[in-house]
Parts: structure tokens; C-alpha cells; sequence
């Protein structure tokens, strides 16, 4: 039998979200016991990669109503309202509550935060830390939850199954991976916080951990996945490695040209009118594939690519506010920025879609909360804006936080011998996959047909052969999965035992991924299909949601709240 | 790229179900000329011995995953490019570390010692988060941002004598960053961090050989740092001989 | 070998130096033809190459000194801002030199 341990609270994910619900509830009720159960030590979430800032209003010539109206004409209108409300309301106390934990945000010569220009915002409203803000987040949240003893950790713990008892999940199996051994860690209330999905394709910025685990095990536990198609490509990923290179280069003035010196987005009509290189994401994405599809691009051993050119903003401006981005050149692609252009290329960034939730971070499973990245909370529709994910890590993950403690107060431990005869039943199955040298699937083959399948299926541009053919190689593969081959039958420290759980998590995000792009027959913010062009709020203006199914996903629609901004035109 | 190349990995394994001791295994595999040594590593792990065990995530030098002893030196290795070195290398678990598994070494001694320092922002009065943020100035960030810039990779407790001899030493990375909170102007701590730097195995016992700063992998400085915290601590003990504390 | 055990090192030859500054204060005790004899004796090659070695490890020693000492200076000490380290590097050398000519001037008889 495996071993149970019970709290009041269990988080699965220790990046901003997490950490960040955990401090929430940690404060919020000393009394309540906070399980933070996470694969890799906190500081290790992929939230430390992240680099450009973190958005709120600051200025006095900034407003909710401004930060508002770029966010949701940034989500193409599919964002909803009432969420993005909070949202810019909220976001200003979260970033000084960071402050006050010791962030080392950049500062103006009066001691005041500086903010600085980010893509598809109107004014500057981006908080930084030079350009390693994520990193700095993380440090920061994780530092500071270590003053508060009533949040024990589960650190290199990989939580494979929601454990649900009478309609309400009340803990979740995991794998200690230093031991091997399955425990069910209990709470009265479950957070999942564990970040996208990014290597589900070949090319992204995302960190190898970033595998969709926590979209995979609400989607299994029947929880609809929303608005999957929206994958964000971020415009600038160092060719080969994907290494992100953060909007603040834009933001900070640099320059995107083509193979003829030419500023292609200032030269030619690309819809990002006067914002240039700040247009939103999801049309500069757009906009370099056109270029390189018209042939004024630059060749490479990993394809094609364009400039990034940061030459005019000299040295000094570089080492005080983009030191990061000159060591990663310098170290990923032998290009020092204060001489040379960087190559760039778009890479797979982010994922607007995951797990449903309403503006509480509520899923459609009691007891079962979601926030962060792995959350579709709705608050980027089709495109995120630059620097909104970081504070929506914090904003949504407090406000998660909060409302399971008020849920925990109003429910039962639950029924512990059901709970436990789940986890024995998950660690049966973790044994059999253990070491099983019968198989005849090699997981890094099936990644490799996986990852390649997304990115003809499910690139910048889509069309829909290729999307059903996608669609079909995932069926497919969701059956090969079944019959992988493993040679490592140690229970110490097995990577390779995590590695195919998180290979079997990845199918399942990926098809939700796929079969929801193919359902969405219009272009909405990232999601761009090559026969139908255009918006067509007529037929879809509506979260698509994609419900686990053993015979294969199943579709749904869900409403897109209103209110304050009415659709219009995209136009910058 | 196919100007491929092949490289002897001589790599460390240790599995303590069946190992008594640590042994050693070479792979010959083709190499790419712009891989860092991550890159083998992780192409041995996918395509030629799914049993080696080793931590990744990022591969940008900023998670801090991926410390290993790279021809006996302490490396990030998705830093370090596999061309920096000839036809053959060396790779084993960080030293100065218990070994969990080939090349996963045990974290749970750093940190404990990482906590210890408290570091976090310690006030006599938490400022409510509607009252906006502190002014602090960009020289009184320019105090402490070094020493914020650490990435808990640990190589410095690998290149550390003293840790080599008392693996009971706080260590570099912790003692950074404690050091960091002291140096912060928002922080009133100082005296609770200067008490457990006074205490045994602390700052008291770096013998200043600077390895730490060699082998860092952000140019953090965690000797300027334990050093810094050293003259710190004295000064708080000779003021507080002159000037009696308030409070408990 | 490392820096620092390259550092630790150097004290065994600041151990014989030791011994040889005994052995030169002994004889001078000893009388003007101990002393002669002593004087003859440190000109011989092995003697001298001992004493390069010893100029060679103090100054390895002060270098690394010089290195590491302006780091380990707090941004403030209490009330007090230490220079840049730049300055303070700059410093420490010029008074390193002074003392150096200071000292040669007095050995030389020039001065005092």
C-alpha cells in the first residue's frame, strides 16, 4: 500500500503560480497545512526563463481602461472581459507585493520601478528586472515562501494522477522520483500550477520540463482543456536552440530586418501600422514567415532566418538593460548584439490555451483549481501580449489560492481508503511502465514523430490537409504510446520512467492541441488557418473546448464573455 | 550541420540498487561542432543508454540544473561548448556531493544551509500592498544586485576546499545570499543574519581561496560576497559591544 | 595545482627563509669572520636562486592580495564608503611601491 500524507492544500507546480498561491494561502491561513509538490526544485520552474517584464499600470499616464483595452484587442476579442477587469485591476498590488519580498525591479533615478515599452502595449507598463525578470520572480517567491512553515514541499515529486473521491479531487498520486515510491499527497483542495506545453513541438523557448503534465491530468480526469489551438510563436528564438530572446530588444528600440536591411515591418503593410517592431506577437510571427516566404531571408544550417539588430543602441544601454540577451548571443549563436544583428527566427513560445477555468481558477472539477500557464483562464483569447503571463501567474495564482482555502473550509477530507486504493492502482501502473524491456516504441522516436507532426500541423500558418494529417499521426501515436520500450528498471532517480509519463502527457495535450486548431475554420489572433483568412465572430467567437474521451477528444464551445469592449477590427 | 565528428564520453554511474561503488562507462558518439557538453549528455540519454540519469531543464544557463564535473572542473554544462575540449572527456556528479544516481547529486544539505540564512525580506513592519513600493535609488540596487544574480547551481560548493573538508560550511551560494538580504535597503535583518554568520561553520570559516568566484557561472562573486559578510559581521559585533541591542 | 594550494604552498619557502635569517643573525654574533664566511656563502648560485624563488613568492602572494582584498570590502563599511575599486586597487599599489623604494633607499644608504 502506498504511503499517504495529508494536507490541507496540494499545489502541483513550483514556479510563479504555485509558489505564488502557496504564499496566498500560507498568509492567508496559517493553520492550513500546504503541500508544494513539484518535479523539479522551485527554482528550476521554467518561470526563471522568462525575461521581459511583467505588466501593470504604473504610470500616471497609463490606466486600467488602457492596459484593458490593449489586452483584449490583443486577444483578438476572445479574452474575456470580466477576467481581464481583474486582471489590470489586480496586477499593480501584486507587482509591489513582489517589490516588498525583495525584487530587484530596475529602478528610475528617483527610486521609483521602471517600466519600459512591450509589444501591443500603448505606453510603458512593463516591469523589469534588467532582463531576467522571470528569474528574478521566481528567486524572489520562492525565497520569500520559505518563511512560512505551514508550506511543506515536495520537491522532484512527479504528480501523475488527480485523485478524485465523490466528484471532488482531494489530492493527487506522485512519484518520488529520488525513491521511486507512489504516495497520495491529500488536501481538500487541489491547485495545478504546473506551467504549458511547449515541448510538444520541436522549436520552442520552453525548458525541457514545460511537458503539459498538468493540462494531461485534469484533461484525463475529464476536465475540458480550452482554447488549445492558441499557440503563441514568439518572434525572436535563436535558430537551432529556440533560446528565447526577449521583446524587450524591441522594446528597448531595436530593429527586425529582412536580408535586404530592409525595417520590413515599418517598409510594408503588415497591420501592425506605427507600433512596428511592438506589434502584438502573433503578427510579427506572421510577418517573418512572409518574409522568409518572399525570399528575403538569410540561410542557415537550422533553416532560415532574419535580423534582430540591436547595433544602434550601443553597449551602455545593452549591459545596463539587456545584459541576458548579450550573454545568450554570445554563448548560443557566437554573436555579440553591440556589433552584430542576431539571428532570430519564430520559435513556440506559449500556449493561451489549458485547463477551463473560471475567473476564480475553478475548474469544471470541485475541489480542483488551475492558474498560471497550464490555466486557460481566459485572459489571453487567441494572442497574449508580451508581458501579461508573469503577472497572471501572480494575480490568478493568489486569487486560486484563496478561493481553495475558502472551498477547503467547506469540505470533508474525503473518504482515505478510496483515495489510497487510487494511488495503489497508479502505482501499479508506474511499475509496469518501469523497465518494461518488452515494449517496442522508443520514446525519443515517438517525441521526435510527435514534436515533427505539431509543427507541420500546427505552425504559424495552417492549413487544413496538414492539420488533419497531424491530427491523424497523434491518433496514432496516442496507441504506439502504449507499447513503449524502457531499459531502465531502477526505482533511484529513473528519468527515463519520467521522461515516457511525460511523453504520454504530451500526446494527449498535443491532440487536444490539433483537433481543436482543425475545429476553428477562421484566422483568430495566433491561430491562422491559410483557407479561411479572415475573423468570423459570426460562427466563432467562442472558446473551444476539448473534452477527454477514450475513443478519441471530443468538442465543445463555451461562451466568450463581453461587456466592456465590443469586437472590432483589429487594426494598429 | 553534418560536418559530424565522434567523441569518447567517459561518464560516471552509480546505481546504488546494484552499484557498491561508482564506475564508469564510455560512450562513442558523433557530435555536432556547436553542441555544448548538455547536448551529448542528453544525446546519449535519448538514443544510446536511456539508464543515464542526469538533471536538466533549461538549457540557457538559468535554471541551474545541469552542474557537472567536466574534466574535474565544475560545469553548467549547457554553458560550455563541447569544441573547448579534445576528443575525449571526462564527466562525473559535482563534487563535494552526495550521489543520488550517475549524475544527480543529493540538493537537500543546500538547501537546508539556503534557508538558514532567511532569505527573505525581513522588516519590523510589512508595508501594505496598496501603499506602492519602496524608493530604493539604482546605486542602492547596485549594492546587492550581484550577489541577487546567483542561480543555485552549486558548482561553487564544488569548487570550494573548505566544503571539501567540513561539508558542514555554509557555503558560498548561501552565505551570498544572505549577504545579498543584508545589503538590501528595504531589508531591517541585518542583525538576526550578522548573529548566524557569527556562528560555527560560517563566514568565519572561508579561507578566501576564491574558487567560488572562479567557477561561478554569472560572475555572482560569491568570495567578494562571504568576504564582505565576514567585515560585516565584525563591525555588528563591535557596535553592538558599544551599543546594546534593543528588544529580544 | 590550484591558486590556493599554490598560495599555501609559498609558506614553506617563507619557513626557510626564516630559517636562513637565523643562521645570518647567528653569525653575525659569531664575529667577523662568521659573518664574512655567511656573506660568501649567499652568493652561491643555490642561495640566490632561493632568495629569486622567496621575491618571487612574495610577490605572487602580494599580487594576490591586491586582487582580493579590494572584493571583500562591504559597499559601506558602517558610515564609512570605501573607494571604488579601481582606486583602492590603484592605491594599494602606490603604496606598495613606495614602501618598496622607501626600503631599497634605506638598504642603499641613502637615506638614514
Amino acid at each position: 500500500m502506498v504511503d499517504v500524507a495529508r494536507h490541507d492544500i496540494v499545489i502541483v507546480g513550483g514556479g510563479a503560480a504555485g509558489l505564488r498561491a502557496a504564499i496566498a494561502v500560507a498568509e492567508a491561513s496559517p493553520d492550513l497545512s500546504v503541500a508544494l509538490v513539484s518535479k523539479v526544485y522551485p527554482m528550476r520552474c521554467h518561470t526563471v526563463s522568462a525575461e521581459g517584464g511583467a505588466a501593470a499600470v504604473a504610470r500616471a499616464d497609463d490606466s486600467f481602461e488602457m492596459h484593458g483595452y490593449d489586452t483584449v484587442k490583443g486577444s483578438d476579442f476572445l479574452a474575456d472581459q470580466d477576467v481581464i477587469r481583474y486582471f489590470v485591476e489586480e496586477a499593480p498590488a501584486e507587482l509591489n507585493r513582489l517589490e516588498h519580498w525583495g525584487c530587484p525591479w530596475s529602478r528610475n533615478d528617483d527610486g521609483s520601478v521602471a517600466t519600459r515599452a512591450f509589444g501591443g502595449m500603448t505606453t510603458k507598463r512593463t516591469w523589469f528586472a534588467t532582463d531576467k525578470v522571470g528569474f528574478h520572480m521566481l528567486h524572489t517567491l520562492f525565497q520569500h515562501s520559505m518563511r512560512f512553515d505551514s508550506v511543506v514541499r515536495y520537491d522532484e515529486y512527479f504528480a501523475t494522477k488527480l485523485l478524485v473521491d465523490g466528484g471532488v479531487c482531494r489530492g493527487v498520486a506522485a512519484l518520488d522520483i529520488r525513491t521511486g515510491e507512489v504516495s497520495a499527497i491529500l488536501g481538500r483542495a487541489v491547485i495545478l500550477a504546473t506551467g504549458g506545453a511547449g515541448r510538444i513541438f520541436p522549436f520552442t523557448t520552453n525548458g525541457m520540463i514545460k511537458t503539459g503534465d498538468g493540462m494531461a491530468l485534469a484533461y484525463r480526469a475529464g476536465v475540458p482543456l480550452k482554447d488549445m489551438e492558441f499557440v503563441q510563436y514568439h518572434p525572436t528564438g535563436l535558430p537551432g536552440t529556440g533560446i528565447l530572446i526577449t521583446e524587450a530588444t524591441r522594446g528597448e528600440g531595436g530593429y527586425l530586418k529582412n536580408s535586404e536591411g530592409e525595417r520590413f515591418l515599418v517598409e510594408r503593410d503588415y497591420g501592425v501600422g506605427t507600433k512596428a517592431e511592438l506589434g502584438p506577437r502573433d503578427m510579427i510571427s506572421r510577418a517573418i514567415i512572409q518574409e522568409i516566404e518572399a525570399g528575403r531571408a538569410f540561410k542557415g544550417p537550422y533553416g532560415e532566418y532574419l535580423h534582430l539588430d540591436l547595433t544602434h543602441l550601443g553597449e551602455e544601454l545593452i549591459d545596463k538593460r539587456l545584459p541576458f540577451v548579450r550573454e545568450l548571443g554570445r554563448i548560443y549563436i557566437g554573436v555579440d548584439p553591440v556589433y552584430e544583428p542576431i539571428p532570430i527566427r519564430p520559435v513556440v513560445h506559449y500556449m493561451m490555451g489549458g485547463v477551463d477555468t473560471d475567473i476564480d481558477g475553478a475548474t469544471t472539477l470541485p475541489g480542483l483549481y488551475a492558474a498560471g500557464e497550464v490555466a486557460c483562464v481566459s485572459l489571453n483569447g487567441a494572442n497574449r501580449l508580451g508581458s501579461n503571463s508573469l503577472t497572471e501567474c501572480l494575480v490568478f495564482g493568489a486569487r486560486a489560492g484563496l478561493v481553495a482555502v475558502e472551498f477547503a473550509n467547506g469540505s470533508s477530507a474525503g473518504n482515505e481508503d478510496a483515495l489510497r486504493a487510487q494511488a495503489d492502482e497508479e502505482r501499479a501502473h508506474i511499475d509496469a511502465l518501469r523497465g518494461r524491456v518488452k515494449g517496442g516504441e522508443k520514446i525519443s522516436q515517438l517525441r521526435r514523430e510527435m514534436t515533427s507532426a505539431m509543427e507541420d500541423g500546427c505552425g504559424v500558418y495552417r492549413h487544413q490537409d496538414t492539420l488533419r494529417a497531424c491530427v491523424q499521426s497523434l491518433a496514432q501515436l496516442r496507441g504506439r504510446v502504449s507499447d513503449l520500450r524502457l531499459e531502465d528498471a531502477s526505482r533511484v532517480f529513473n528519468t527515463e520512467l519520467i521522461s515516457a509519463l511525460e511523453l504520454i502527457n504530451m500526446i494527449d495535450v498535443a491532440e487536444a492541441v490539433a483537433i481543436s486548431a482543425l475545429d476553428r475554420k477562421e484566422s483568430r489572433g495566433a491561430h491562422t488557418c491559410r483557407e479561411y483568412t479572415a475573423r468570423d465572430d459570426q460562427n466563432y467567437l467562442y472558446h473551444t473546448l476539448c473534452s477527454f474521451d477514450p475513443a478519441g477528444p471530443r468538442l465543445g464551445k463555451k461562451d466568450v464573455t463581453l461587456g466592456t469592449w465590443e469586437p472590432e477590427e483589429r487594426k494598429y | 550541420m553534418s560536418d559530424a565528428k565522434t567523441m569518447k564520453l567517459v561518464i560516471t554511474r552509480f546505481d546504488p540498487d546494484v552499484d557498491a561503488v561508482p564506475r564508469t562507462q564510455e560512450y562513442e558518439i558523433p557530435v555536432q561542432p556547436d553542441w555544448k557538453v548538455l547536448d551529448a549528455v542528453n544525446f546519449i540519454k535519448d538514443e544510446v543508454d536511456g539508464t543515464l540519469s542526469h538533471r536538466w531543464s533549461c538549457r540557457m544557463a538559468v535554471c541551474g540544473s545541469c552542474g557537472m564535473m567536466v574534466n574535474g572542473e565544475p560545469k553548467l554544462t549547457c554553458k560550455v561548448a563541447l569544441s573547448d575540449y579534445g576528443d575525449e572527456l571526462l564527466i562525473e556528479p559535482l563534487a563535494n556531493f552526495p550521489v543520488v544516481r550517475d549524475l544527480v547529486v543529493e540538493m537537500e544539505g543546500f538547501m537546508d544551509k539556503f534557508k538558514s540564512v532567511k532569505p527573505w525580506i525581513i522588516t519590523a513592519k510589512e508595508m501594505a500592498a496598496e501603499e506602492g513600493t519602496n524608493r530604493q535609488s539604482p546605486a542602492e540596487l547596485e549594492v546587492f544586485k550581484q550577489f541577487s544574480m546567483c542561480i543555485n547551481c552549486m558548482l561553487c560548493y564544488s569548487a570550494c576546499p573548505v566544503v571539501a573538508n567540513e561539508p558542514e560550511f555554509l557555503g558560498p551560494a548561501a552565505i551570498a545570499l544572505g549577504h545579498r538580504y543584508n545589503m538590501d535597503s528595504r531589508d531591517e535583518g541585518q542583525a538576526e543574519r550578522n548573529e548566524i554568520f557569527r556562528g560555527e561553520g560560517t563566514v568565519f570559516s572561508c579561507s578566501y581561496a576564491n574558487e567560488c568566484s572562479e567557477v561561478c557561472p554569472k560572475n555572482v562573486d560569491p568570495a567578494a560576497a562571504v568576504n564582505q559578510a565576514k567585515l560585516n559581521a565584525v563591525i555588528d559585533w563591535a557596535t553592538g559591544l558599544v551599543i546594546p541591542r534593543k528588544g529580544p | 595545482m590550484r591558486l590556493y594550494t599554490l598560495f599555501g604552498a609559498t609558506g614553506i619557502v617563507y619557513l626557510l627563509v626564516g630559517f636562513v635569517a637565523l643562521r645570518v643573525v647567528w653569525n653575525l654574533g659569531e664575529g667577523p669572520e662568521a659573518w664574512a664566511a655567511v656573506l660568501e656563502q649567499l652568493e652561491n648560485p643555490i642561495y640566490i636562486a632561493f632568495h629569486a624563488l622567496a621575491l618571487v613568492s612574495v610577490v605572487f602572494v602580494a599580487v594576490r592580495f591586491f586582487r582580493l582584498f579590494p572584493k571583500a570590502q562591504p559597499a559601506f563599511i558602517g558610515p564609512v564608503v570605501p573607494p571604488p575599486r579601481p582606486i583602492l586597487h590603484a592605491m594599494l599599489y602606490a603604496a606598495w611601491i613606495g614602501i618598496t623604494v622607501v626600503l631599497s633607499a634605506i638598504l642603499a644608504g641613502v637615506i638614514f
